[in-house]
């Protein structure tokens, strides 16, 4: 990723979105419309980009924004990774369940220490992507000062290569 | 017999396919076959897999692919852009099937602002053709189902609505080519005449009317089809009502039936209840994470905080500002009637900037129907139980107490709702679930199962279904032992004796998938 641009989406209303969003410096950050119509976003901005692979884009959303565009990134030819699902739980933990290049063992280690800056974690590791092909699972459960809020569950990390 | 053809057999039908559209083309590796699997499916991901998949350019490359596969007796599975989710998406009914995709095929051949026709290849979806029209200054209104990636032509073929007064898509449909399960090339209606002058403006040929058998078909593959669109209107009138309590469904549905009917309300209405719009900006465990469906506590608090109705109506009307203040009037007094009934509306001049959630219904497609997905959280994923009914408050109230008590019974949140033509209510009951929990899949099938087979019981049939519902459905159109069923049959056998256009479909098995009788 790092010889390319970056193009972000952020969902404002999610925090842990716009944590991700900020960890990249000179990045275009692209925010989801409150409505969560992708399809502005998607014309305008997106398809062009993806198209032309001129700029990685990734994000930390949810699940639909996820799924929306992976499909929209098949139609054009591209494929969407997704790297983790995140999810605030409200007995005061985040559990994150990731797919990661054998060399990023340490950035599991790395989530568990980081409470809820975990995707300044994730955005380091998606920044250091590179056209890994072996990916491992791995499972680790973070413990916060505080229950979860809600704009934390659920949440997934993703990139398109 | 759903079993999938050898990988010598198809390493061969692959070689004659890269012939017909060349390498790029057919598609065989895993990873390329990914966007071709079912991403919501309640069951296991093999079920119904595809083995391969071919994309066509034209009209001459399907005729031949569908003649080699004829020579091969290897069964293709048609899709264009694969978005019918919540009814299987791109995947074939029949494992190993190969799919034909026909995203390729994705010219508009024509848009006639005068007579107000398009005619468009498969493979264009709602965002091109509106896309199309803005960049012409076309004076047409398209109408669009819920998500707006899809499939112009498989939307009107698989019998989708959308929210203009033109929502009954297969209705808008006059005249197709198509390619028959022989490779031959048919066209319907007026379009039999060489040469035709009126091929997209009557549907009435000379003969047997023949375009309904190819929607929810397998008798042939529409490489082009004419769809009637809507002049832009003078002005545009949106209406909501919110109603509090459950039972305020029956007197809303008698309210608006005869509103339908005289063309006051001029679009499909649509009834939605508070869950359904709860989930359009959140998800379930801001409200609630027990087991079980949502306690009616938890609702009435959703309701509250989200100013929303217990049922939430919206319909429209279309014209000249005086004609849209006259329709006001009578639809306002018509809907105060209801005790708890609050009634909103915005009215649009032609050419004014429409507010986000008034523009379904100007047929203007988006993508913001995807959030459902996120109720249940995890990977989720939806399949729809969707029966017909009159339109009569009766049959809305027995629809609903029949759907959600069953719903709750098996854990699941009654996500509900209503589409009202004029004649008929399309209940639509989405079960939401996370596709990574198989559990919960097993008990969204087992769910849906029984909601078929006990609609059908009551006299209600699906209009539209998931692949693994298909057959139950068929089972519940059995008048006269399955005379339908038994037509399908024979024509299937005659047009495509090796079976090889999507077999399955609608439960319409070819002679050599069938058990013998």
């Amino acid at each position: 990723m790092n010889a390319r641009g970056a193009i972000i989406v952020r969902v404002p209303r999610l925090k842990p979105s716009c944590t991700f969003a900020a960890a990249f410096a000179g990045a275009t950050v692209i925010d989801m419309p409150p409505n969560d119509d992708l399809a502005p976003i998607w014309f305008g901005h997106l398809k062009g980009a993806v198209e032309r692979r001129a700029d990685c884009v990734a994000g930390v959303t949810q699940e639909s924004h996820r799924f929306m565009i992976e499909r929209l990134a098949w139609s054009v030819g591209a494929k969407l990774i997704s790297v983790g699902f995140h999810d605030g739980r409200s007995n005061g933990s985040i559990v994150h369940e990731l797919m990661l290049p054998e060399g990023e063992v340490s950035a599991a280690s790395a989530l568990q220490q980081a409470g809820a800056e975990w995707p300044t974690v994730v955005a380091a590791v998606i920044g250091r992507w590179n056209g890994h092909a072996d990916l491992r699972q791995f499972k680790t459960d973070s413990p916060m000062a505080a229950p979860c809020e809600a704009d934390t569950r659920y949440l997934t990390s993703w990139l398109i290569v | 017999m759903l079993t999938r053809p050898s990988d010598r057999k198809l390493s061969g039908v692959f070689a004659k396919f890269e012939g017909v559209v060349g390498s790029s083309w057919v598609l065989t590796a895993a990873a390329d076959l990914e966007p071709y699997f079912d991403p919501f499916g309640p069951g296991a991901r093999d079920e119904f897999a595809p083995a391969g998949a071919v994309l066509p350019a034209n009209v001459e490359e399907v005729q031949a692919i569908v003649r080699i596969a004829n020579e091969e007796q290897v069964p293709l599975w048609i899709t264009s852009q694969g978005k019918n989710l919540a009814y299987g998406g791109p995947a074939p009914r029949v494992p190993g099937c190969l799919v034909l995709n026909l995203r390729r095929m994705n010219r508009i051949l024509e848009i006639n602002e005068e007579l107000g026709y398009a005619l468009l290849e498969p493979g264009v979806t709602f965002f091109e053709l509106r896309q199309h029209i803005l960049d012409n200054d076309i004076k047409l209104w398209i109408s669009g189902p819920a998500l707006g990636w899809g499939s112009v032509v498989g939307n009107a073929l698989e019998r989708g609505f959308g929210y203009t007064p033109y929502g009954d898509h297969a209705a808008q449909v006059c005249g197709m080519e198509v390619v028959l399960p022989n490779g031959e090339l048919l066209r319907t209606g007026m379009g039999a005449i060489e040469g035709s002058s009126s091929w997209q403006l009557s549907k009435n040929g000379f003969g047997p009317s023949v375009d309904g058998l190819f929607m929810q078909s397998s008798l042939g593959v529409v490489t082009k089809m004419g769809l009637w669109l809507m002049p832009e209107p003078e002005g545009y009138l949106t209406c909501t009502v919110k109603l509090d309590h459950p039972e305020d469904l029956e007197a809303a549905i008698e309210i608006l039936r005869p509103l339908r009917m005289n063309d006051t309300i001029q679009n499909n209405a649509v009834i939605a209840n508070v869950i359904r719009m709860a989930a359009a900006q959140t998800t379930r465990d801001q409200w609630y994470d027990g087991p079980g469906a949502i306690p009616d506590d938890v609702i009435r608090q959703m309701m509250a905080k989200l100013d929303l109705g217990y049922w939430n109506v919206r319909f429209s009307a279309y014209g000249a500002q005086e004609i849209l203040d006259a329709r006001l009037k009578i639809l306002r007094k018509a809907f105060e009637k209801i005790p708890s009934a609050r009634f909103s509306h915005k009215q649009y001049a032609k050419g004014e900037e429409i507010a986000g959630p008034d523009r379904s219904q100007a047929g203007v497609p988006s993508l913001g129907a995807m959030q459902i997905i996120n109720w249940r959280g995890g990977r989720g994923g939806h399949t729809d139980i969707s029966p017909i009914s009159p339109i009569t408050g009766r049959d809305a109230m027995v629809q609903y107490r029949m759907v959600r008590s069953r719903a709750e019974e098996y854990g699941f949140d009654y996500y509900g709702g209503f589409t009202a033509s004029p004649r008929y209510l399309n209940h639509i009951f989405v079960i939401i679930y996370d596709t990574l929990k198989h559990e919960e899949m097993a008990k969204a099938r087992e769910l849906g199962t029984r909601l078929v087979r006990e609609a059908g019981a009551a006299g209600y049939g699906k209009y539209r279904t998931h692949l693994a519902f298909m057959d139950v459905v068929a089972d519940q159109y059995a008048f006269n032992n399955h005379a339908l069923r038994r037509f399908n049959e024979t024509l299937k056998d005659t047009l495509d004796p090796n079976g090889i256009l999507s077999p399955g479909k609608q439960g319409v098995w070819p002679k050599r998938y069938r058990k013998p009788s």
